[in-house]
């Protein structure tokens, strides 16, 4: 009975009164009427602005939007209105905004171009900037994390840069550590859970070579240190984001891991090979998995091993070897796209070979779409499926680049 | 007594009164009106002949777009299972996809309007494609041509690297 009062009385006593204030404004008000929940008289009003901006939406919606946005539509937007500027201001280093898909620095030229994927694998468009932060000039730059540079210089101490924005973060310096000079070995990451870049340095101290880390989440103002730091040494050169860990590779040829969410350190080995023979060593990150690239200009080779289930040492497979190049550790992460993701890119357009697409080298006039899986497959080329021939240079080219059968 | 059971006949469908800040009534079926987040959230607890909803940040000609949107991805959500059940080739999805396309191409006023309802409603595949739709229109512009698309004032500050 109660309920049947209720809701006859709502429908009948809503009141609905509408006016008009020159165009824009409408104030619209509808009553309401219980009998016996305890408001009972409920007024609502409402005020209904007709000329809509997209300012004045949710800074939620306007940061989902500019996240979706490639990097340098965001850089547009700065100077589009205060309230964006503010909101990409937010976001710079939050880890949130879309990253680009790499950048490659220059160390000579000191010249940074931000590479776009603006489709996968077809288009992409290169943004040459100036590294016009101060603190990085003459440093070695370190792996990029989602478009974030981390660099560290005796002068300035340690910045993380972020060159499609342009901004620079100076990271506090930390407290006096004893015994003069450490060694430093830094690392730049994002964590998985909180969205939040961290920075770990590992310190070598003193004369027995005592290892400390300490860890900073980008934002805060303090270094924390982390607990149990095995006593090994570390390669500078290089080290690699992969599924939330930070890896860097040691000098007793193993690979240390930290996991940056919950701060443990771990262990990787390297697989059994001539890895071990070769001075240039590079970890990366290959389409998810953990890869190590290694290049020798004594013997004339190199070699690329990924790793494909992370942290089972037997998952680790051979990709490619190659001999006489020695710059193969700038080309491998652009052509190894194409043995990860199963041979899923273009034959002629995309450009998986790492310098130019198959077109345009061979200046090639053919429609025919054709996925590398398609003619490469069991560890054979099966070149007479191509409807048009490529010269032989190319073709033994190619040939050097064949994975090995179990790649597929 | 032979006819007294017509599985032709379906039971007559739920409903639930959508009210919309004007002041109007839309009633719509359950299930459309459980797209909403919001609503699906709240929708056990409530009595069934007390399932009225005041909406009342969604304006009357921004509610019934919305349930535009709702009815066809339910409609067509069935007509794709069924479709996969009697394992016939269908391209609902494409469909659905062009129907999307075409459903959000309006105007700026308009496209922040079901921004602001489908965040309020908590209609996440709606809100994905109004932003994408953003998204999409500032790509591209330059800041001068995003201010005058978007009805914004430029109070901006001068930016060095705009002109990149």
């Amino acid at each position: 009975m109660d309920n049947l009062w209720r809701s006859k009385l709502s429908h009948s006593l809503a009141i609905e009164r509408t006016w008009f204030i020159g165009q824009y404004w409408t104030i619209r008000t509808r009553f309401h009427i219980y009998t016996s929940s305890t408001p009972i008289l409920q007024g609502r009003y409402l005020v209904y602005w007709a000329i809509r901006t997209m300012v004045y939406l949710p800074n939620e919606i306007t940061s989902k939007i500019l996240s979706t946005l490639p990097l340098s539509s965001v850089l547009r937007c700065r100077s589009v209105c205060k309230t964006w500027h503010n909101i990409i201001n937010v976001l710079r280093f939050s880890g949130s905004l879309k990253k680009s898909s790499f950048i490659i620095l220059d160390r000579h030229s000191r010249l940074v171009y931000i590479v776009e994927e603006e489709d996968v694998h077809r288009y992409k468009k290169s943004t040459k900037i100036n590294l016009v932060c101060p603190h990085c000039m003459g440093c070695y730059a370190k792996p990029y994390v989602s478009g974030h540079l981390c660099f560290f210089s005796d002068k300035s101490g340690i910045h993380v840069y972020n060159p499609g924005t342009r901004d620079c973060v100076k990271l506090p310096d930390l407290p006096l550590v004893e015994c003069g000079h450490p060694d430093i070995v830094l690392g730049l990451g994002l964590d998985r859970s909180g969205n939040e870049f961290k920075v770990v340095q590992l310190l070598l101290i003193g004369d027995n070579l005592k290892s400390e880390a300490y860890m900073h989440t980008l934002g805060s103002n303090l270094w924390r240190k982390v607990d149990d730091v095995p006593n090994v040494r570390c390669f500078s050169a290089s080290y690699a984001l992969v599924n939330g860990s930070l890896h860097w590779l040691t000098y007793s040829y193993r690979i240390l891991s930290l996991d940056l969410t919950c701060e443990k350190f771990g262990r990787i080995p390297l697989p059994l090979s001539s890895l071990y023979l070769m001075p240039d060593l590079l970890l990366a990150d290959l389409g998810g998995c953990l890869s190590i690239c290694g290049s020798s200009s004594i013997v004339d080779t190199s070699e690329l091993w990924i790793m494909k289930d992370y942290n089972d040492k037997e998952s680790w497979t051979r990709l490619i070897i190659r001999t006489g190049d020695v710059m193969f550790g700038m080309v491998v992460e652009e052509h190894s796209s194409w043995c990860i993701g199963g041979g899923e890119v273009d034959f002629w357009s995309s450009n998986w070979m790492g310098c130019g697409t198959i077109k345009e080298m061979d200046n090639m006039n053919t429609n025919q779409a054709i996925l590398i899986k398609d003619i490469c497959y069991r560890g054979y080329w099966h070149w007479e499926l191509l409807n048009a021939s490529i010269y032989d240079g190319l073709r033994r080219q190619i040939e050097l680049l064949l994975p090995s059968a179990n790649a597929f | 007594m032979k006819d007294s059971f017509n599985p032709s006949i379906e039971p007559p469908k739920k409903t639930v009164t959508l009210v919309s800040s004007d002041g109007y009534d839309f009633e719509v079926e359950e299930e459309v009106a459980l797209e909403s987040q919001v609503i699906k959230d709240g929708f056990e607890d409530k009595a069934v002949d007390d399932r009225e909803y005041l909406l009342f940040n969604v304006h009357s000609d921004t509610l019934e777009l919305i349930i535009k949107y709702c009815e066809k991805h339910v409609s067509s959500r069935k007509s794709i299972s069924a479709a996969a059940a009697s394992s016939s080739s269908s391209n609902g999805e494409e469909a659905l996809k062009e129907w999307d396309e075409h459903f959000i191409s309006v105007d700026t006023n308009t496209l922040y309007d079901i921004l602001m309802a489908a965040d309020y409603l908590n209609i996440k595949s709606l809100l994905d494609l109004a932003i994408q739709k953003v998204a999409d229109t500032i790509h591209g512009r330059s800041p001068e041509q995003i201010r005058k698309k978007f009805n914004i004032e430029n109070d901006s500050i001068i930016d060095p690297w705009a002109s990149e």
